[in-house]
């Protein structure tokens, strides 16, 4: 676990919901964890609570009585450089897909639990940072990715990847945690034609599991947000599946 | 009654010459007047123009006679001189054909004026049942209209259900005749028939004579009138059945005017009805699932706290909170795909999809809700892509792999396997449960169903396998239930329709 803070000083979460009671569950948990809290109702008071305290994270619900999450979203972009995680409903995937390509760092699916939530702040706040490029050395389980030497190995036995397969891997480990939707995915691996199938991309991360996934049939490190696109976990997230042991 | 009308003019036409002899009495007194037979044509003008041409040849023949009283000597029918025969012919012929033309004028005249009224009178029905706001107050109206316009009595039958027919809006004492009754539902079902009559009299030995009516479209009626023909024993005029029929026309159009407005009415109560559905699911969905989302929130806060973490069964409890407020979600979930699928609102989103894919999100979902069961994988290399909406499938196998998890003994493994059979994918899971019989295989999949021998194992609300078999059939899939019978165990076996084939794209591999 990451600490947030040395001085008692841990990172502002500004927390947007209009219910008090998730509100209240949200600041609890944050807090035990060493985290400041500023509390939002609305749209409104979101922006103005943005501007004035510069939070470094700002939990979004989407339902907010004055105004859509998104267009909070898109006036938070405008400006704003820290991290945006949406508190979204089920079976809305083209909305998350949306949001992500605004801006918005990750999503939680309501009802979540708070660990979930905060191994996501973990990671999203990790990245912010690390201001620029991601870490030169990605290392998730056996998987060891040099993003500098382009070199990667699966338990310490290098694997040779053709161009774009490694590219897929670098563009995923830039973003380490974060899940990128099929289209931001399709713009940095062909740039000319980001409109082409969606396929090509699923062909090529089946080709990559193949060569970097201890079982491909079960991916660890690269990960399938269906119908969101992919994401490739950091060592935490792999820890919080608890893999081994529903595979048992 | 005619008869006695027509009498009443021809006496009237003998009071007009009566009359003109005043003048010409005065005439001949005053003047040396050698004939009196033009004054003796006005009335044969004037009985034409207001009683027709009978009575004008009657009053023309009249005035010939009274003329030839007049010729000298004074006062006698004798006709003496050659000239006043000609004058009496001559007179005759002229106040014959001006009384047939006059006639001729007033008859014309007198159709006009009851085209007239006819016509006001269609128009006067049609904008009173513009208004009618349902067939009752349609089938009243041409009742109404019919009575006034034969001035007869008329009896109105509705089809009231089944065979029976009923006058309407008579009052229990003054019934029409069962027999008339009788009629008019005969008439009705002959109507029904091919090459049957719109208009038909019926002779009821005890009942009088009757002209039924069939109001409505070609077809079986749904109502009848029944004109009272009275006693009279010819058949009706043809100036009557044309008045009936052209009331019946309107009628029935505005009947069937009357039908397309309620289908148009029932098309704005569906959408409305839709609206409300849409807007009582998201109501549904927000309202419960709001304080759910605080209470497993709260609940997983709760499990990490210091105090509670130290004392197993404290976090235990709070771990229950927070899986038993999941498992509600997905109930809710459950009841609001269940609401979906029946408003046929189900859209799947196709892509081309790799079916491991779609299994791992299954087993991710479930990973909590199956910890400590065995899961067996067993996906085959280079399994085809998919054409589906992966949410909607995933969630299939979500509910599949529950409902093994429900059954199965927990020691023994679930195998989760996908294939190619016949050129088809097929997703399998295969629990070691109680199995199914015949019927049980054919029962699964019904809403609500819970097997009986399963009933004490299993608890949910029956409607997982029933959302998969529909969330798999919208996206062109199918479930088969494999089972080699009670005890043995059960294989879910999905059926999905492949992508068409892509090759990776050149430069893209080595």
């Amino acid at each position: 676990m990451t600490e947030p803070s040395q001085k008692g000083a841990g990172p502002l979460v500004l927390v947007v919901d209009d219910e008090p009671q998730i509100r209240r569950f949200l600041k609890t948990g944050f807090e035990m964890q060493g985290y400041r809290i500023a509390e939002a109702e609305t749209a409104k008071q979101a922006l103005e609570l943005a501007v004035m305290r510069r939070p470094d994270l700002v939990v979004l619900d989407l339902g907010l009585p004055d105004a859509d999450g998104a267009s909070v979203l898109e006036a938070l972009r405008g400006w704003f450089q820290g991290a945006v995680i949406v508190l979204s409903v089920r079976s809305s995937e083209e909305e998350k897909v949306a949001l992500l390509e605004k801006g918005a760092d990750d999503y939680v699916v309501k009802p979540f639990g708070m660990a979930e939530l905060l191994a996501r702040a973990r990671v999203v706040l990790r990245r912010i940072a690390l201001p620029g490029a991601a870490e030169p050395v990605l290392r998730v389980g056996g998987l060891t990715v040099d993003l500098a030497r382009r070199l990667v190995s699966l338990d310490g036995v290098p694997v040779v990847l053709s161009p774009k397969q490694f590219a897929l891997l670098r563009v995923l480990g830039a973003h380490h945690g974060k899940v990128l939707t099929h289209r931001q995915l399709m713009k940095e691996l062909w740039p000319q034609d980001p409109d082409e199938d969606v396929q090509y991309l699923r062909i090529l991360m089946k080709k990559l599991r193949d060569k970097i996934e201890p079982d491909p049939a079960r991916p660890a490190y690269l990960v399938t947000e269906l119908a969101i696109g992919y994401r490739l976990r950091t060592q935490e997230q792999l820890d919080a599946v608890g893999y081994a042991q529903a595979m048992r | 009654m005619t008869a006695r009308i027509d009498l009443l003019a021809y006496l009237k036409a003998a009071g007009l010459v009566a009359v003109a002899t005043v003048p010409a009495v005065i005439l001949v007194v005053l003047t040396p007047l050698e004939s009196v037979s033009a004054i003796y044509m006005l009335p044969g003008l004037v009985a034409a123009v207001w009683y027709g041409t009978g009575p004008a040849v009657a009053a023309a023949v009249l005035g010939a006679v009274v003329t030839s009283l007049f010729y000298p000597p004074l006062f006698s029918i004798e006709v003496v001189r050659p000239s006043q025969i000609v004058d009496l012919v001559i007179s005759l012929i002229v106040a014959l054909t001006i009384g047939r033309l006059a006639g001729h004028l007033r008859a014309q005249m007198l159709r006009v004026r009851e085209d007239e009224r006819q016509v006001r009178q269609l128009y006067g029905l049609s904008s009173e049942i513009a208004g009618a706001g349902d067939v009752a107050a349609i089938y009243d109206i041409v009742a109404a209209h019919m009575a006034e316009a034969l001035a007869r009595e008329v009896v109105l039958f509705a089809a009231s259900g089944g065979q029976s027919w009923q006058a309407i809006g008579h009052p229990a004492a003054a019934m029409p005749p069962v027999v008339l009754s009788e009629a008019a539902r005969s008439f009705a079902e002959a109507r029904g028939q091919p090459g049957s009559l719109d208009v038909a009299v019926a002779d009821l030995p005890t009942g009088g004579r009757w002209l039924l009516c069939g109001l409505g479209k070609p077809g079986p009626l749904q109502a009848v009138l029944a004109v009272a023909m009275g006693g009279d024993s010819h058949d009706p005029s043809g100036e009557i059945v044309a008045s009936a029929r052209s009331i019946l026309e309107e009628g029935a159009r505005s009947l069937e005017r009357l039908g397309l407005t309620r289908a148009l009415e029932e098309r704005q109560l569906r959408q409305r009805t839709d609206a409300l559905r849409d807007i009582l699911m998201e109501s549904v969905s927000h309202e419960l699932r709001t304080p759910l989302a605080s209470i497993l929130g709260s609940a997983s806060v709760l499990a990490t706290a210091p105090a509670v973490s130290a004392e197993p069964r404290l976090s235990d409890l709070s771990k229950a909170i927070a899986s038993e407020a999941g498992r509600l979600d997905r109930r809710i979930q459950n009841l609001l795909d269940v609401t979906r699928i029946r408003a046929g609102a189900l859209q799947p989103r196709f892509d081309a999809v790799d079916p491991a894919d779609i299994v791992n999100g299954a087993l991710d979902s479930t990973v909590e809700r199956l910890a400590g069961r065995k899961i067996l994988l067993a996906l085959g290399r280079d399994l085809p892509f998919v054409r589906v909406d992966p949410v909607l499938v995933e969630q299939a196998l979500i509910n599949i792999l529950e409902n093994a998890a429900k059954f199965a003994p927990d020691a023994a493994p679930i195998t989760i396997g996908a294939s190619v059979r016949g050129g088809r994918l097929a997703i399998e899971v295969r629990d070691e449960g109680p199995g199914l019989d015949r019927r049980e295989s054919e029962q699964i999949f019904e809403r609500f169903h819970r097997g009986e021998r399963h009933a004490d194992i299993a608890g949910g609300s029956g409607l997982g396998l029933s959302i998969a078999k529909t969330f798999v059939e919208a996206n062109g899939g199918s479930i088969e239930p494999l089972s080699e019978g009670p005890g043995k165990g059960t294989t879910m076996r999905i059926w999905l329709p492949p992508a068409p084939l892509r090759r990776a794209r050149e430069g893209d591999d080595d």
